[in-house]
C-alpha cells in the first residue's frame, strides 16, 4: 500500500461524511420549505381538490359530545375547548347536518354535495363542490369555487378569498357554520 | 417563477435517490477496500438503491402527489445500515438486503391496495386484538433468544418477532380510538366531570397497562418503554392538554420505579446502567465495549473498515450505533439522528396537513414510534438511559423489523397522497 493510496482512501472518508451531509442540507432545505410559516401564495383551488380529498368519501363530522355521553354532561354552552380549528352548525337548514354537530378543520377543507368533499352536505341549495376552508399564512381563509347559491361570510357573499375571525357566520346552502379558531 | 429559481429545496426525489445510492456505494467501496474484498462487492448495495428507485417510480403510478422526502432520507438510512452490517458480517447484510428488498415490496402493497387510510378505521379494534393475541401466544409458545420470548414460528422455516408486529397495529388502534372518541375525552376535561374523561381515557390505559405487564413478563424492556412513550404522546394528542401528557408521564416514570423494585431483571439493567464497572467483564460488558467504540471513534472515526466491532456483543442489531461511531465518528453518529429527525419530522408534518383526524393521528403514531425506537436505542448506547433491546428502525439486522418499518413507511405515503400536497402551501 503506497502513501497515495493512504492519501485516497483518507480522502474518500472525509467525501463520504461530506456527501451524507450535502443530502442532509438539501433534505432539511425540502423539509423547511414545507413547514415555513410566512405567508404564502394562494393554493390553486385544482391542486388542493384534485387527488387530495378525492379518496374521502366521508365528512369529519362530529356528533354533538352532548349527545354522545348521555347523562355524564349537560348541553354545554358554548362549545368546549379544542385544539384545532373547527365549525360548529348554527342553523342545518334543510341539509342532512343536524343543529351542534361540529367539524374539525384541517389544513385544507373542501364543502359540498359530492361524495368526494372533507366535509359533505346533503342540501339541494348546496353545489357539488361549493366552498374550500384552507390555511395560509397561519390564517384560514374561505373561498367560494363557483357554487349556484353562493356562499355567505357573516350574511355577505364571498366573491374573493376573505379571512375568518372567531365566531364569523359561514352560510353554505340553507345551513349556517358558526366558526371557532380552537385554542390553537 | 418557481421553476425559474433552481432553489436546492426543491431538488427532486428522483436525484436525491439517486445521489444516496451514490453516497452507499462509495461507503461500501470503503468497506470492501478496508476488508481486503473485491471492490466489485460494493455493487450488492446497489440492489437496495435500486429497490428504492424503483418504488419510487412505480409509487408514481396513477400520478398522484405524494411525499417526496421519506423515500431518500429512509434509502440514505439503509444504505448506512447495509454498510455497517457489511462490515461486522457480510452475511447477514446480504441476507438484510433481501429483507429491504422484501420491505420496499411490502410497502408498494400497502401504498397501491389501500385506497385511502381512512379505510382501515373500522379494524382498530381487529389490530388491537391481534396485537393483543400475538403477544400472549408468544407469551405462552414463543422462542427463547437471550433470555427473552420474542419469536413465533416454526424453526427453520418461518420465524418472526411479533412485537415489531404489534407497534404497527397498535398505532392503527390507537389512532383510531382517540380519532373515534377524541372529542368526548376532550369534552369531558372540564372539572368535575373527570369520571366521564376516565370512562373513555380508561380503556385506553387499561389496554396500555397489559401491554407493559406483558412485556416486563416477556423481559422486553424496550418495548415496554416504547409502548409507554406511544401512550404519553397519544394522552397529548388526544386532549391537547400538557397536564394530561404530565400526567401519563408521571404513570411511566411510576410504573418504571414499580418495576425496578419489582423485577429482578428490571433492576439489573438499571444498575448495569448507574455503574458498569461493577461487573466490567459479565453484565457490564456490552455497554462498555459500545461506549470503548464510541470513544475510538472520535470526532470522525477510525474510517470505514477499520474498527473492531467484533468485540461489541449484539453489534450488528442492539449495538449497531456504537459501530457507526467508532468507523464514521461523531459526523457520522449525528448524521444518522439527522436522519430520523427528517423522518420523524416529516412524519409529524404530514400529521398536520392530512385531510382527516384519523390520517392525522395516525402520521403522528408512526412519527412517535420512529422517534422511540431510535431516541431509546441511542440513549441506550449511549448510556444516557438504561440500555434496552430495541431495534434501530431501518439499521438493524433483523426481519420483522425492516418489513414492518417499510410497512409503516407506505402507511405514511399513503397518508401524503391523500393530505394537502405540498404545492398548496408553497
Amino acid at each position: 500500500m503506497g502513501m497515495a493510496f493512504g492519501i485516497i482512501i483518507l480522502f474518500a472518508k472525509y467525501l463520504f461524511l461530506g456527501l451524507i451531509y450535502l443530502f442532509l442540507y438539501w433534505a432539511f432545505k425540502g423539509l423547511f420549505a414545507q413547514m415555513g410559516t410566512e405567508p404564502r401564495r394562494a393554493p390553486q383551488v385544482a391542486a388542493v381538490a384534485a387527488p387530495s380529498v378525492a379518496a374521502a368519501p366521508q365528512p369529519t363530522l362530529v356528533p354533538p359530545p352532548a349527545a354522545a355521553v348521555p347523562g355524564a354532561l349537560p348541553a354545554f354552552e358554548p362549545a368546549p375547548a379544542r385544539t384545532r380549528a373547527y365549525l360548529l352548525v348554527q342553523d342545518a337548514g334543510e341539509s342532512s347536518l343536524s343543529q351542534g354537530q361540529t367539524v374539525e378543520l384541517t389544513a385544507a377543507v373542501t364543502i359540498g354535495r359530492a361524495e368526494d368533499n372533507g366535509v359533505v352536505v346533503k342540501d339541494k341549495f348546496c353545489s357539488g363542490h361549493h366552498a374550500l376552508i384552507f390555511l395560509q399564512g397561519g390564517q384560514r381563509l374561505l373561498r367560494d369555487r363557483g357554487s349556484t347559491n353562493g356562499t355567505f361570510h357573516n350574511g355577505e357573499r364571498v366573491t374573493t378569498d376573505v379571512a375568518l375571525r372567531e365566531g364569523d357566520r359561514v352560510g353554505i346552502g340553507t345551513a349556517v357554520f358558526e366558526y371557532h379558531a380552537g385554542t390553537q | 417563477m418557481r421553476r425559474t429559481i433552481i432553489s436546492p429545496g426543491r431538488r427532486s426525489e428522483l436525484s436525491l435517490l439517486i445521489f444516496s445510492a451514490f453516497v452507499s456505494v462509495l461507503g461500501m467501496a470503503l468497506v470492501c477496500v478496508a476488508m481486503q474484498q473485491m471492490p466489485l462487492r460494493a455493487l450488492r448495495v446497489t440492489a437496495v438503491s435500486a429497490g428504492f428507485i424503483l418504488a419510487a417510480m412505480l409509487l408514481q403510478v396513477g400520478g398522484k402527489s405524494r411525499d417526496r422526502l421519506l423515500l431518500p432520507c429512509v434509502s440514505l438510512l439503509s444504505g448506512i445500515g447495509i454498510i455497517v452490517l457489511w462490515r461486522v458480517n457480510p452475511d447477514l447484510a446480504s441476507r438484510q438486503i433481501l429483507w429491504m428488498l422484501l420491505g420496499l415490496s411490502a410497502m408498494a402493497g400497502v401504498y397501491l391496495l389501500v385506497d385511502d387510510v381512512r379505510d382501515l378505521a373500522p379494524y382498530k379494534y381487529t389490530a388491537g386484538a391481534v396485537a393483543l393475541g400475538l403477544l400472549i401466544i408468544t407469551m405462552v409458545a414463543g422462542r427463547e433468544s437471550h433470555g427473552a420470548r420474542l419469536w413465533l414460528g416454526v424453526e427453520g422455516y418461518f420465524m418472526f418477532q411479533p412485537v415489531e408486529l404489534a407497534k404497527i397495529l397498535m398505532s392503527l388502534f390507537l389512532a383510531g380510538y382517540v380519532a373515534e372518541k377524541g372529542d368526548i375525552i376532550r369534552a369531558s376535561m372540564r372539572p368535575g366531570v373527570f369520571l366521564a374523561g376516565l370512562k373513555h381515557m380508561g380503556p385506553l390505559l387499561l389496554v396500555v397497562l397489559f401491554f407493559l405487564g406483558a412485556f416486563v413478563l416477556q423481559k422486553d424492556l424496550g418495548a415496554a418503554v416504547l409502548f409507554l412513550g406511544l401512550f404519553v404522546a397519544v394522552s397529548y394528542l388526544a386532549t391537547g392538554r400538557k397536564t394530561y401528557a404530565l400526567l401519563s408521564l408521571i404513570l411511566f416514570v411510576g410504573g418504571m420505579v414499580g418495576a425496578y423494585y419489582l423485577f429482578g431483571h428490571v433492576r439489573q439493567r438499571f444498575d448495569i446502567w448507574i455503574n458498569p464497572w461493577a461487573d466490567p467483564t459479565g453484565n457490564g460488558y456490552q455497554i462498555l465495549q459500545g461506549l470503548f467504540a464510541l470513544g475510538s471513534g472520535g470526532l470522525t472515526g477510525v474510517g470505514l473498515g477499520h474498527g473492531f466491532p467484533g468485540t461489541i456483543p449484539a453489534a450488528e442489531t442492539d449495538m449497531v450505533y456504537a459501530v457507526i461511531g467508532e468507523e464514521m465518528g461523531l459526523v457520522g453518529t449525528l448524521s444518522v439522528l439527522l436522519l430520523y429527525v427528517l423522518v420523524v419530522a416529516r412524519s409529524f408534518d404530514l400529521g398536520m396537513r392530512a385531510n382527516n383526524q384519523f390520517a392525522s393521528l395516525l402520521a403522528t403514531c408512526l412519527g412517535a414510534v420512529f422517534a422511540l425506537q431510535a431516541l431509546v436505542i441511542i440513549g441506550g448506547v449511549l448510556r444516557l438511559i438504561p440500555l434496552t433491546g430495541i431495534t434501530m428502525p431501518f439499521i438493524s439486522y433483523g426481519g420483522t423489523s425492516i418489513v414492518v418499518n417499510f410497512i409503516a413507511l407506505g402507511l405514511l405515503l399513503v397518508i401524503s397522497r391523500d393530505a394537502v400536497p405540498e404545492e398548496a402551501e408553497t
